[in-house]
């Protein structure tokens, strides 16, 4: 399994009065090679997850590993990239310093690295401003800044929180056309996205998120009508959902 | 130690690039020009008011530094999240802590170099135009390591901002604190003095002043502006223990920042 969740739970200390977990006890695993759409309302605890995995903030129970290594040891990072939501950089630094940083973190050197950064600069349609530093760029440049970071160590697995927000709609089908190519090579990719369209494009299997449980994980093929949109289907179930909760 | 140099490198070139860093470098050499013109109003210990208000103005820039564009670089990183952009890599939160200081200690180290070598400018100046008025002891040396351990004193602070803004969410609170530390600790020795050898103090503040004087760093320890002003002579093995003690603050401060970043959830 690339990512394996079990019985993970959080509360944060503000949520503890009202006795509701931000995330609750949350059994969730992806396959490696695969396209997983995590999707929720928001406040639905996606974000919380993701963090947990990038050990960010961490679980007040169960655990959370990547490719069997634990989420709080930083080594397991190494195989990993992470694409945050609204990414912010170091303002007087270039795209190229950043991606240079990244990739030195991640052990790589020399020409090799500065070969990848340009590869990876022009395939995102950065290559113009990778000597300009990052607070001249616009919210879409730093997004594909962000997932140029995310990708300049060719990893196993990509975590991307909201990787389409900000883009236009070019940008978008350029970050789904990255996702699919990441398909193709067998790399794993856990993306949260609000963009429906965009999920029932890209992804094998989604999970849905609603006030931190899972309400749903499967392959949206099999668990969907033909005449049923993935936008259907999910307020649906949100809705159930929230009937059950309210009583 | 390869990341916590790439760290280090990334917040010393942020940092040098900052605008805010060029105002405070400007407006210090403007300082020193004004030393100049300032110092030749008085008729006596020409040389010391020079070397007074130079090695003032290297600690004062240094000061602005600190709060000015250290703080507000490392609380940047969790609240804008850019920390995020560090901590996604295979980096331990050590390694960050490390190479956040180290990057800042850089930052401030250039800066104070560049701000020595105008002030000593000024200074020697100052001095060929009123040669009668040099100590006769007056030693360059001494000039550069009153430079030295004020930057020590500076790194000591930077050390402290760096635990106040792992411990709160706001910058101002960081802020504030370190301005109060460091006001705690420019006095501490007075204080101690004060209080502590009259004999005759009440024994609440007795206790309480003598656990300020060891939580709180003697900042006055590494102010040499009266040695180097009138050449004094100084005791290498009093530098050795004032170095050391700062070596030793810096290090505890630095394993405290760590054990609370440990702990500290970046949502």
């Amino acid at each position: 399994m690339a990512i394996e969740i079990e019985k993970l739970t959080k509360r944060y200390r503000k949520c503890q009065r009202s006795d509701r977990p931000a995330v609750d006890a949350l059994d969730l695993n992806v396959k490696k090679g695969e396209v997983f759409g995590f999707l929720g309302p928001n406040g639905a605890g996606k974000s919380t997850v993701i963090k947990i995995l990038m050990d960010f903030i961490r679980p007040s129970s169960g655990t959370a590993s990547i490719n069997g290594t634990p989420s709080s040891n930083p080594e397991g990072r190494r195989k990993i990239g992470y694409l945050p939501e609204n990414p912010f950089f170091y303002d007087h630094l270039t795209a190229e310093e950043v991606l240079s940083f990244g990739g030195k973190a991640n052990y790589m050197k020399g020409r090799h690295l500065t070969q990848c950064i340009d590869e990876l600069l022009s395939r995102l349609k950065l290559s113009h401003a990778k000597k300009q530093r990052l607070r001249t760029y616009s919210k879409g440049m730093v997004q594909r800044t962000g997932l140029a970071l995310a990708l300049i160590h060719n990893p196993e697995i990509c975590i991307l929180d909201e990787p389409m927000s900000g883009l236009d709609p070019l940008g978008r089908r350029l970050v789904a056309d990255l996702i699919m190519d990441m398909r193709r090579n067998g790399q794993t990719v856990f993306f949260s996205s609000h963009i429906l369209s965009d999920i029932e494009r890209v992804c094998d299997r989604v999970g849905i998120l609603n006030r931190g449980r899972l309400l749903f994980c499967g392959d949206l093929k099999k668990n969907i009508s033909a005449n049923q949109s993935l936008e259907d289907f999910f307020v649906q179930l949100i809705e159930k959902d929230e009937r059950k909760f309210d009583g | 130690m390869d990341k916590i140099w790439l760290l280090s490198k990334v917040t010393y070139k942020e940092g040098v690039r900052n605008r805010i860093l060029l105002g405070i470098v400007f407006i210090a050499v403007i300082f020193s020009a004004f030393n100049l013109v300032f110092s030749q109003m008085f008729a006596h210990d020409l040389s010391k008011v020079s070397v007074d208000l130079g090695l003032s103005t290297v600690s004062l820039a240094g000061l602005a530094i600190i709060f000015f564009m250290g703080i507000n670089l490392l609380a940047r990183d969790f609240e804008k999240r850019t920390i995020y952009m560090v901590l996604a890599r295979p980096m331990a939160r050590w390694q960050y802590v490390l190479g956040k200081y180290f990057g800042l200690a850089l930052m401030v180290g250039t800066a104070v170099a560049i701000l020595g070598i105008v002030v000593a400018g000024g200074v020697k100046l100052s001095m060929i135009m009123a040669p009668q008025h040099i100590p006769a002891n007056y030693s360059w040396k001494i000039f550069i390591l009153a430079i030295c351990f004020n930057y020590l004193g500076l790194m000591t602070l930077t050390a402290m901002a760096q635990l106040f803004t792992c411990l709160t969410n706001s910058s101002f609170i960081a802020l504030l604190v370190t301005a109060c530390s460091y006001f705690i600790g420019q006095n501490v020795e007075l204080v101690r003095k004060g209080f502590l050898e009259e004999g005759d103090v009440n024994p609440a503040y007795y206790h309480l002043i003598k656990i300020v004087t060891w939580i709180f760093p003697n900042l006055q320890a590494f102010d040499m502006k009266t040695a180097a002003g009138y050449g004094l002579v100084l005791e290498p093995l009093a530098l050795l223990w004032t170095a050391i003690y700062a070596i030793c603050y810096i290090g505890i401060i630095l394993m405290l920042t760590i054990l609370v970043f440990q702990r500290r959830e970046l949502s």
